[in-house]
């Protein structure tokens, strides 16, 4: 135990998710978001009319996101990219990756 | 350094005499199959490399060709050096800059780097923030009560010294705060894939799951639990105590009280990180001796006789 500490890392920045209303969320604007995620801004608006990505609610003009869809947007990015999707069939590709982990999650928690 | 030749074609799983429809075949069914977004397994990431850079050489005739001259006689994983004559020859292809690929790829084609993509995309990582990693972290209930330091071994595949993916292992110190629970996502920032040509570096993601309690069920930060009480304590009220995650408290039973019914235990679930801690709810079972003894069931029989409670109307 006294080894495997030695090489432990425990500087980074926790932040637990728990996707209810009463956490205090952390958010950033459309520039900040395609930023973070190296896209254009107008690739990022496309993003979110296609629904990939939603703002915070009560934030829509100007949206604003959580700070984890930094995240979704960077993962949904690469997937276009990397297989050639179009936008619909990205959100699809999307819907069906967040189904999966929804299923799966049920599984575990049998 | 040793560089090691990379066999393109058993990469993508072609022959040598593959024609270049076959190789883009192969590659689209391999990317979408290793794609490290979709595939969760951690080799998957360097599998989707090393198809990629086979694919960005095999994909043009022209470096397919050259690709041929150089490696006849290698196979997959020997020792490679450059062919006599090949030394200063470089390759020149536009581009991205900073992608990821192998010191066998550099060897010939040198730190020019990336090819451009074209119409097919490809290429791997281009510049852009890291990858993401998820994994699971398994905690007690008094563990997301009262938060909880671990330490978790991580599993990566890293390129290793001679191109080749090797497994490696970290451990990161988690502090779990109090207030997390099943389904929640603990976010370790920076803790991810490097991110490439300045991009930021990804997270890693955490998903907690509390392990199984037999006296508990979980619903968000509320907890689920049966009370199992005697007819007459169920008429004639009672106290008893019940199990908390925090140890055993004192409830009393009002007289009267029905199978089924639902006693609310403010604050005894699990805290919430911001607001009210969540609650116990604890649902009356009422059970009957399994094997009354001849005096039981000679009190159950008189009670039968005297009582003019209908339940059924």
């Amino acid at each position: 135990m006294v080894k495997q500490r030695i090489m432990v890392r425990s500087r980074y920045e926790l932040t637990v998710e728990d996707g209810g209303p009463l956490g205090t969320m952390v958010t950033v604007s459309l520039a900040e978001l395609a930023g973070r995620c190296g896209c254009r801004v107008d690739v990022l608006r496309r993003l979110v009319s296609f629904g990939l990505v939603d703002p915070v609610p009560g934030y829509a003009d100007p949206p604003r996101f959580p700070d984890n869809a930094v995240s979704r947007v960077a993962r949904a990015l690469r997937l276009k990219q990397d297989l050639g999707l179009n936008l619909n069939a990205l959100a699809l590709v999307m819907e069906l990756l967040d189904r999966i982990e929804e299923l799966e999650d049920q599984l575990r928690s049998r | 350094m040793a560089v090691t030749f990379q066999d393109y074609y058993q990469i993508l799983g072609v022959e040598r005499t593959a024609t270049q429809e076959d190789i883009q075949r192969a590659y689209r069914k391999l990317a979408r199959k290793y794609h490290p977004d979709i595939n969760k397994d951690p080799a998957a990431e360097e599998k989707f490399k090393q198809i990629n850079e086979a694919y960005e050489v095999l994909k043009d005739p022209e470096s397919r060709q050259k690709y041929d001259s150089i490696g006849t006689g290698f196979k997959g994983g020997e020792e490679f050096s450059v062919p006599p004559g090949w030394e200063n020859v470089r390759f020149y292809h536009e581009g991205d800059e900073g992608a990821d690929y192998s010191d066998f790829f550099r060897s010939i084609f040198g730190d020019l780097g990336g090819f451009s993509s074209g119409g097919m995309p490809g290429g791997g990582q281009r510049r852009g923030r890291g990858r993401d990693y998820d994994s699971h972290i398994e905690i007690s209930l008094e563990d997301a009560c009262n938060g909880v330091s671990k330490v978790i071994d991580l599993e990566t595949v890293v390129p290793g010294a001679d191109g080749r993916p090797v497994r490696s292992r970290q451990s990161l110190d988690v502090k779990i705060p109090q207030g997390v629970t099943e389904g929640s996502r603990i976010r370790l920032r920076g803790q991810g894939g490097k991110g490439v040509g300045g991009g930021e570096d990804g997270d890693l993601y955490l998903k907690v799951h509390l392990k199984k309690d037999p006296r508990f069920q979980v619903e968000h930060h509320d907890l689920l639990s049966i009370l199992d009480v005697a007819p007459w304590e169920a008429a004639l009220g009672a106290k008893v105590t019940v199990p908390t995650v925090g140890g055993a408290v004192n409830m009393t039973l009002p007289p009267g009280t029905q199978a089924g019914q639902v006693f609310r235990l403010r604050g005894k679930g699990i805290p919430r990180r911001t607001g009210d801690p969540g609650d116990l709810l604890i649902t009356v079972r009422v059970v009957v001796p399994p094997h009354p003894t001849e005096r039981e069931k000679q009190l159950f029989e008189e009670l039968a006789k005297e009582s003019r409670f209908r339940p059924r109307g």
